[in-house]
C-alpha cells in the first residue's frame, strides 16, 4: 500500500464518518422543545422552551391579548379573553404535540420536538 | 496492496459515502393551520417540494372550509353564508318543503340515516332542537323534563326524508333541525385526505380539532403515532395508537361540557333521553374512513359499554376504545395490535379481557 493509497482511504474514511456524523448528530441534539405560537393559522412566535426565561407573553388575537406564561420549560395559557376559559384550564403544557387552543380568539400554542407522539386524539 | 484490492477498498468506500449522503434526501415537511369548524385543523404535508407540499394543504383546507360552509347551522340570517350553508336551508323549510342539497349533504344524510339503523337510533343527525335547548353553541343552561319531551317530539331520523333521485332532503316537521356537527367534521377530514392523493401526496396527517387522519406511514420503519388523550388530564395520554392510512376519533364527555350544582353535563346528548348520554367518558373509534369513525365514536358513547361493543364487534374494520365512568379501559380486540395503553394509577386495563 502507498503512502497515497492511505491518505485516500483515510480520507474516504474520515468523510464517511463526517456525513455520518450530519446525519444522526441533530437527531440526538433535537431534544429541543419549541412553543409555536399561531395567531389564525399564522405562525407570530416561536419559543424556545429550553432556554427562555421565565416569562409572560402577550399575543394579540382575533378578541384581544392572550397570555402565556413560560416557566421552568412549560407553558400555559395564563388569561385569554374568551368567554369558556377552555385554554386557561387546560393548564401546563411541556411534551410534543401537546396543543393549547383559544377557538374564540384564534390563539394556539403547540409544543414540536421529537420524541412525541405526531398528533393528539382529543 | 494489489491495484485490484484498492479498487476494491475505494468502491466500497464510495459506495458507503453515496449512501450516506443518501439519507439526507428526507422529503420537506409543511404544516398549516386554519380555524375552521369552531376548531383548529391543522395539516402536515410531506412532499419532495416544499411548494407542492404548502399547495397541496391549502387545496386541502379550502376542501374543508367548503364542507364548512355547507354544514354550518348558526351563520346570521339573511347573510351569504346562511344562503352557502345547505343545512340551514334544510332547517328553514323544515315542514314547508323538500330543499335540493350538494352531493356532499346528501351523501352525509344518507350515511346518518344508514349508520342510525347500524347503531339502533344512537346516531340521530335530527337533534338540533334539543342540542338548542341545552344551548350548546351558546350559553348552556339545565332544561326542564317538560321542555326536553317538547323537543324531543321534533327529532326522529324517520321524519328526515331523502329523495335520491332529486337530490333533495326533507324534514317532516316544523320545528325540527338537522345538526351535522357528529359527522361534518369526519366527513370533511376525509374529502381533505382525496384533495391531497389527487395532488400527488402520499404522507400527510390531517387533524381536524382531534379528528385525526393519516396518509401513508410516518417513514419505512415507523407508523404514525397518535396520542389518545386522558379524559379527565388534558396533559396525560391514555393510550398511544400506531397507525397508518387510517382515521381515528374520539368523543368524550369533556369535550364541551358545563357543570351545575356539582353534575357535568356535556353535549352528546342520547336521542332517546334528551339528556347528556351517561356511562362513558370517552370513545375512541379507529377505522379506515373518519367520516364512519365520527359518527361510530358519537353513536358508542351514547350506547354505552355493552350494546356499543356489540355493535362495533359486528362491524367489520372498525375498532375501538372504551373509558367508562368507573376508570375502566377496554379494547376491541382488533385494535389491541394497534395500540399501547397506559393506563398509569387512575385507570384500570385487563390487556387480555
Amino acid at each position: 500500500m502507498t503512502r497515497k493509497d492511505k491518505i485516500v482511504i483515510i480520507a474516504l474514511v474520515v468523510f464517511s464518518l463526517a456525513g455520518l456524523a450530519v446525519v444522526t448528530l441533530p437527531v440526538a441534539e433535537h431534544e429541543a422543545l419549541h412553543g409555536v405560537v399561531r395567531v389564525k393559522g399564522e405562525v407570530v412566535n416561536n419559543i424556545d422552551l429550553n432556554v427562555e426565561v421565565d416569562s409572560r407573553i402577550n399575543v394579540t388575537g382575533a378578541l384581544g391579548v392572550s397570555v402565556l406564561e413560560v416557566k421552568g420549560g412549560k407553558l400555559r395559557m395564563l388569561s385569554s379573553p374568551c368567554p369558556d376559559k377552555i385554554c386557561v384550564n387546560q393548564g401546563w403544557v411541556c411534551k410534543p404535540g401537546e396543543v393549547i387552543v383559544c377557538v374564540p380568539n384564534a390563539v394556539s400554542v403547540s409544543i414540536e420536538g421529537d420524541g412525541g407522539v405526531d398528533a393528539i386524539i382529543r | 496492496m494489489s491495484a485490484r484490492a484498492r479498487a476494491a477498498v475505494l468502491a466500497l468506500l464510495s459506495a458507503f459515502t453515496v449512501l450516506l449522503m443518501s439519507g439526507c434526501t428526507s422529503p420537506k415537511e409543511y404544516t398549516g393551520q386554519q380555524f375552521l369548524m369552531d376548531t383548529v385543523v391543522e395539516i402536515t404535508v410531506y412532499s419532495p417540494s416544499e411548494e407542492a407540499a404548502r399547495e397541496a394543504a391549502l387545496a386541502a383546507f379550502y376542501e374543508i372550509k367548503r364542507i364548512a360552509d355547507l354544514t354550518d347551522r348558526f351563520p346570521e340570517a339573511d347573510s351569504a353564508a346562511y344562503q352557502r350553508s345547505d343545512v340551514c336551508q334544510i332547517n328553514s323549510m323544515a315542514g314547508i318543503r323538500p330543499v335540493q342539497v350538494s352531493d356532499d349533504v346528501l351523501r352525509m344524510v344518507e350515511m346518518a340515516q344508514q349508520y342510525s339503523e347500524i347503531t339502533e337510533g344512537a346516531f340521530d343527525i335530527t337533534v338540533g332542537p334539543l342540542m338548542d335547548l341545552w344551548g350548546f353553541g351558546a350559553e348552556p343552561t339545565v332544561p326542564d323534563d317538560y321542555s326536553i319531551g317538547q323537543k324531543l317530539a321534533l327529532t326522529g331520523m324517520d321524519k328526515v326524508i331523502v329523495d335520491k333521485e332529486a337530490k333533495t332532503v326533507f324534514l317532516a316537521q316544523k320545528g325540527m333541525a338537522l345538526d351535522l356537527g357528529g359527522i361534518a367534521k369526519g366527513y370533511a377530514a376525509d374529502k381533505a385526505v382525496q384533495v391531497l392523493k389527487e395532488k400527488g401526496i402520499s404522507q400527510a396527517v390531517i387533524n381536524a380539532g382531534g379528528n385525526v387522519v393519516v396518509l401513508g406511514r410516518k417513514n419505512k420503519r415507523d407508523l404514525w403515532s397518535l396520542g389518545i388523550q386522558d379524559p379527565r388530564d388534558a396533559g396525560s395520554l391514555i393510550g398511544v395508537l400506531a397507525l397508518e392510512n387510517q382515521a381515528a376519533v374520539t368523543s368524550g364527555d369533556y369535550q364541551r361540557f358545563f357543570e351545575k350544582d356539582g353534575v357535568r353535563y356535556h353535549h352528546l346528548l342520547n336521542p332517546a333521553t334528551g339528556k347528556p348520554a351517561r356511562g362513558l367518558i370517552s370513545v375512541t373509534v379507529v377505522c379506515d374512513s373518519s367520516t364512519v369513525a365520527d359518527i361510530m365514536s358519537t353513536a358508542l358513547l351514547v350506547m354505552g359499554q355493552e350494546r356499543g361493543f356489540d355493535v362495533v364487534s359486528r362491524l367489520q374494520g372498525v375498532e375501538a376504545l372504551f373509558v367508562s365512568e368507573d376508570k375502566e379501559i377496554t379494547a376491541t380486540p382488533g385494535l389491541k395490535e394497534k395500540i399501547t395503553v397506559t393506563p398509569g394509577e387512575d385507570y384500570f386495563y385487563d390487556p387480555e379481557g
